[in-house]
């Protein structure tokens, strides 16, 4: 038997549940981790680069600026001019240059370029990395535009690009400082990125929407970060850092030896699934809308966890099979595709209370730091309506957070609370932080290795069948 | 002591008859595994001892000997007679055990598989290189049933074709259903085999016999009935002692089981298998209806565990429901005042903001008697006028109310009306400096006997006398007053106004008239018909400002017409004073019958005032009302 490209452990929260109980919720962890030779391959990239290149790009964010004595108008706005700063595209212009001259790409890797304001255009299409030249002859066209942000077709332009490639890892990178003009377009555009199992990784600066930027690293399976200007506290990256960014982003994109990921559910009359939560390295919702949900990527060289939310009807006493999970998924370092057959879940429903206690504290760790990043999210719904509320929320969230031993996520919750307290009020720029820390790395909760799990001839052999 | 022989199992199910020490047991129902690893059962006591018929049902419990019970046993040993637990009549060890036999073979089988469910991935390696991307979900769930049914094994399947439903049965009624199966887009259902939920190889078991209480007294039962909320925290204060108590002696007790738990005066607890030493770590999470979240996650047994098991309950006495069915981290708590944010605090997901239990405990006994106080609002309405008389042209009743909150669980009301005479509008300042004078005087500190209040009372009166005497050279006042600490009603009175009580529709004189013609009707020389047409009738007996000091008994109470010093008042009572100008020309059932039918209070009066005035208003008339409205708790 050839070994199986990926290895898969689903564990249910409980093994036993109460029989004749209405209204239970059912939590399904999938733990994903790719074989020792898939892990060791690397995977191809596909990179499209999306850049804002509206008006505020030229803020000046960093360096040491000298005033010119010169005022100019744009956008309607009054700008000082200045010399020997770096504006916001500086600074990505820079990081892009870094990028394609670190040698760390080859000619697997490829990149295209795609501006957005008004308009979009794709400075240079799909192109290895390797072919330095005419990346940085693109990447020096971006300072040629300005205007408003209609990131809609910019990421139109990067879908087409991206869409028909197969067995690599693709990526959308959109870096944003505004609002957008075409938000609806934005989100609709996102369902088909996930359909392609294309994740986008925002990047967000200033006055960004963090509920579309959200919106659209989770429903991807993306990640998002949110960029500052000056000291990077937390959960937050200094605009400095963002050649850093680029640099993981890739990485990350080589070692997903994983792809593709699609999930299929089918469950038995009364039992409905309600969410696919991946919970670790960081934390993604996924939409639900049509089967087979598009659920992201597999790291090679650790674990990817998803915990799937059911709600389950009240069932008589007996051991039933209540739902059945299949994955499809490319391997790009293969370039093949593969499959788990659906795997039954088996649950036994028991008669009597106090039977079923037994519950696997690894799933409930993951339940727990899923429903933290919900408290938050409520927590700055109401902060300005109702501060004392959120200021209770966040601290249970903060305290939870601290038994987790979260961090950078604990030092951000802190920094909210401190900012609640003083000001009755959360600022754009903490709410922006606090949400994305939420989402952002989780903890990897004890566990036995995925490897050491029993096989099934493990299990046969044990039993004696 | 053993009744069957030593080299044979012991059959536990129902129907048989067992002997454990000195009783002999019919067992009758099998209620399942209440507690992870023990199994419990009904049984029918049939004492050995002859002389005692004793039709009592017992509780019996068998788990493995260094399980649940043995841990029971060393908590029942540190407890020693501990009157809230249910006397432990008898224990064993049995060397082989079969419990429900029919399904034990099986069950032992099973065991080796106690492991979550591991899926590995499939072993069709053939799906890997079919790079085609459809891949048809009918055809997964057929090709999934056919492994299925290929790794039951044989022998297994039949076994239990009889009567259980396996996949192989499940593939015959796919293969049936199958266009209503592609229609509704559900799976079939398939059933397996049951697992032995707790793999306990070891057939040596522990038994422990102790009553069972009966099934309408358990709090299982009690909580499906409306109780109040006095009675609710009553039963949580009950359960919060007791965890309180294990929590000092080291003890954590983290879930109730209700069927095993006897409301009463104490309540009775027959099951401790819930009960752990601190600082000991679960072996695996779990999840039941009382317990804290943290235990999902295996934490170690802390007091906040127990604390939340308290907070469960007082959540289900209210909310007819548990609060956290699901591991969500909020829930809704109705708003009652303290209950909700008791319940917040308690069960809160950060376990240390939890209360510790000695200190839950109190505030539950706090929060009783706070429900246990009523609540009393009082609405009051007032009307007074000068009347017709052309020889008065000022109006020489006052009267006045004063309302103020003494503490939590007091309030304070008092009304006076009082009724100057004299010239030169002597009379006027006499009955304004006497209802100041009672208004204005601070409340004493030590005010909860109801003698010290009276004294007071007497002290009010003495001293609006002495303060009219040195003031008014010719002119006295009458002075009626009620007080009402929360629903106790004394008063204090002198002269002719008058304080009625209506009760029900009932109208009361409570207050005596201190005349001339009272007197006359009281000796017999006159008949109340005539004392209202009595050229006599303003001449008064006693007054405030006719003489130095009042002596003992000048002033009444309501021992002379109740018999009681106070009464105590029910919702809807209405106390209502007058000075004689409205009792003089509207009799006391008139007034009874404004007050009975009239929508408002206010109406009630002004009806009244409006009546006197129609009947030509001789006097100044005031009418002073109160009403109370009385609720149980908050």
């Amino acid at each position: 038997m050839s070994q199986q490209p990926l290895k898969v452990v689903i564990t249910p929260h409980r093994e036993f549940m109460p029989a004749d109980t209405a209204d239970q919720k059912l939590f399904i962890m999938l733990k994903l981790q790719p074989n020792q030779e898939i892990a060791n391959t690397r995977s191809s990239t596909t990179f499209a680069f999306l850049i804002d290149t509206s008006g505020s790009m030229y803020e000046i964010v960093a360096g040491n600026p000298q005033p010119t004595g010169h005022t100019y108008q744009q956008d309607g706005k009054t700008y000082n001019q200045v010399k020997g700063g770096m504006t916001k595209l500086d600074v990505v212009m820079e990081s892009l240059r870094n990028l394609i001259n670190s040698g760390r790409l080859d000619e697997n890797d490829r990149i295209a370029l795609i501006q957005f304001d008004d308009k979009a255009s794709t400075l240079v299409g799909l192109t290895p990395a390797t072919e330095v030249n005419s990346l940085e002859n693109a990447i020096a066209k971006l300072q040629d535009f300005s205007g408003g942000t209609c990131m809609g077709r910019g990421m139109t332009q990067a879908l087409s690009l991206l869409a028909n490639q197969t067995m690599t890892s693709r990526r959308a990178l959109i870096f944003t400082d505004g609002e957008t003009f075409d938000e609806l377009e934005c989100t609709e555009l996102a369902q088909d990125f996930a359909t392609n199992g294309i994740p986008i990784t925002a990047l967000g600066i200033g006055e960004y929407k963090e509920d579309l930027l959200m919106n659209l690293s989770d429903n991807t399976g993306g990640r998002l970060y949110h960029v500052v200007a000056g000291n990077a506290k937390g959960t937050q990256v200094a605009i400095e850092a963002l050649p850093d960014i680029l640099f993981e982003q890739v990485n990350q994109a080589q070692q997903e030896v994983i792809n593709n990921l699609a999930l299929n559910v089918s469950t038995v009359r009364g039992v409905k699934l309600n969410r696919v939560t991946r919970v670790y390295p960081d934390q993604a919702d996924f939409p639900l809308s049509e089967q087979p949900y598009p659920i992201g990527v597999a790291l090679g060289n650790d674990e990817t966890i998803f915990i799937l939310e059911f709600n389950v009807d009240s069932r008589p006493g007996s051991r039933a099979r209540i739902a059945q999970l299949g994955l499809t998924y490319d391997v790009p370092g293969q370039k093949q595709r593969g499959e788990l057959l659906p795997q039954n879940v088996i649950i036994q429903f028991i008669a009597g209370q106090g039977s079923a206690a037994q519950a696997d504290e690894e799933v409930m760790g993951y339940v727990q730091q899923r429903n933290i990043a919900k408290l938050v999210g409520d927590a700055t719904k109401v902060a300005d309506s109702n501060p004392e509320q959120a200021q209770k929320l966040l601290e249970t969230a903060r305290r939870l957070t601290v038994k987790m031993g979260n961090k950078a996520m604990e030092e951000s919750l802190n920094d909210a609370q401190e900012e609640l307290r003083k000001t009755k009020k959360i600022s754009a720029g903490t709410r922006k932080t606090v949400k994305m820390g939420s989402k952002g790395k989780t903890v990897k909760m004890n566990s036995d290795d995925i490897n050491e799990g029993l096989s099934q001839e493990q299990i046969r052999e044990i039993s004696g069948t | 002591m053993s009744s069957h022989p030593d080299n044979l199992p012991l059959i536990i199910r129902a129907k048989e008859y067992l002997q454990i020490d000195s009783f002999s047991v019919e067992v009758m129902d099998y209620f399942g595994l209440l507690t992870p690893g023990v199994h419990y059962f009904k049984v029918k006591l049939l004492s050995d001892d002859s002389d005692t018929i004793s039709p009592n049902l017992g509780l019996l419990r068998v788990g493995s000997v260094e399980g649940s019970l043995n841990r029971e046993l060393k908590l029942r040993e540190s407890l020693g007679d501990y009157k809230i637990v249910a006397e432990l009549l008898a224990h064993k060890t049995e060397q082989s055990v079969l419990i429900n036999p029919p399904l034990l073979l099986d069950d032992l089988e099973d065991n080796l598989q106690e492991q979550p469910i591991i899926l590995p991935i499939a072993e069709n390696s053939e799906s890997l290189t079919d790079n085609s991307t459809d891949s048809h979900q009918e055809e997964n769930i057929l090709s999934q049933q056919e492994q299925e049914s290929d790794h039951i094994p044989q022998q297994e399947i039949d076994e239990f074709a009889s009567s259980i439903a396996t996949p192989d049965n499940c593939l015959e009624l796919t293969n049936d259903l199958d266009t209503e199966e592609t229609n509704s887009n559900y799976l079939e259902e398939e059933f397996y085999e049951e697992k032995n939920i707790f793999a306990d190889d070891c057939s040596e078991k522990l038994l422990l016999l102790t009553y069972l209480p009966a099934e309408e007294k358990t709090i299982h039962n009690w909580l499906k009935e409306n109780h109040s909320s006095e009675e609710y925290l009553s039963v949580a204060i009950q359960i919060c002692q007791f965890l309180a108590y294990l929590n000092k002696n080291n003890w954590c007790f983290i879930n109730l089981i209700p069927q095993l738990i006897k409301v009463g005066k104490p309540s009775i607890f027959f099951d401790l298998t819930t009960a752990y030493p601190i600082g000991e770590t679960p072996t695996c999470g779990l999840i039941e209806e009382y317990y804290a979240p943290e235990l999902a996650t295996a934490h170690e047994f802390h007091e906040p565990m127990a604390s939340y098991v308290v907070g469960a309950f007082l959540y289900q006495c209210f909310h007819q429901k548990l609060p956290l069915p699901n591991q969500e981290l909020e829930f809704d708590i109705h708003p009652i005042p303290r209950i909700y944010q008791l319940l917040k605090i308690c069960l809160s997901p950060v376990p240390e903001e939890r209360f510790p239990l000695s200190q839950l405990r109190d505030l539950l006994v706090e929060t009783r008697k706070l429900f246990s106080i009523k609540k009393i609002q009082w609405q009051v309405a007032s009307n007074s006028t000068i009347g017709l008389s052309t020889s008065r042209l000022s109006n020489e009743d006052n009267y006045g109310v004063r309302q103020q909150q003494l503490s939590n669980s007091a309030s304070l009301i008092m009304g006076v009306v009082a009724d100057g005479m004299g010239g030169m509008a002597q009379g006027e300042i006499a009955s304004q400096i006497a209802v100041k004078t009672v208004l204005e005087e601070p409340i004493p500190q030590q005010f909860s006997a109801e003698k010290s209040r009276a004294d007071w009372l007497i002290s009010l009166f003495q001293k609006a006398n002495e303060s009219i005497s040195h003031t008014v050279k010719d002119g006295g006042t009458t002075l009626s007053l009620v007080l009402a600490i929360s629903d106790s009603l004394m008063v204090a009175h002198v002269g002719d106004s008058r304080i009625y009580l209506l009760r029900q529709g009932e109208i009361k004189q409570i207050s005596e008239d201190h005349s001339l013609v009272a007197m006359l009707v009281a000796s017999g020389q006159i008949t109340p018909a005539e004392s209202l047409e009595h050229p006599d009738r303003n001449i008064l007996t006693k007054s405030l400002g006719s003489t130095r000091r009042l002596s003992e008994g000048y002033v009444q109470d309501l021992r002379r017409t109740t018999n009681q010093l106070s009464l105590t008042l029910e919702d809807n009572d209405i106390l209502l004073l007058c000075s004689d100008g409205v009792w003089d020309l509207v009799n006391t059932e008139e007034i009874a019958e404004f007050f009975i039918s009239s929508q408002s209070l206010q109406s009630a009066v002004d009806q009244t005032i409006d009546r006197v005035l129609a009947r030509g208003a001789s006097d100044n008339a005031t009418l002073l009302a109160l009403q109370c409205k009385i609720q149980q708790g908050s």
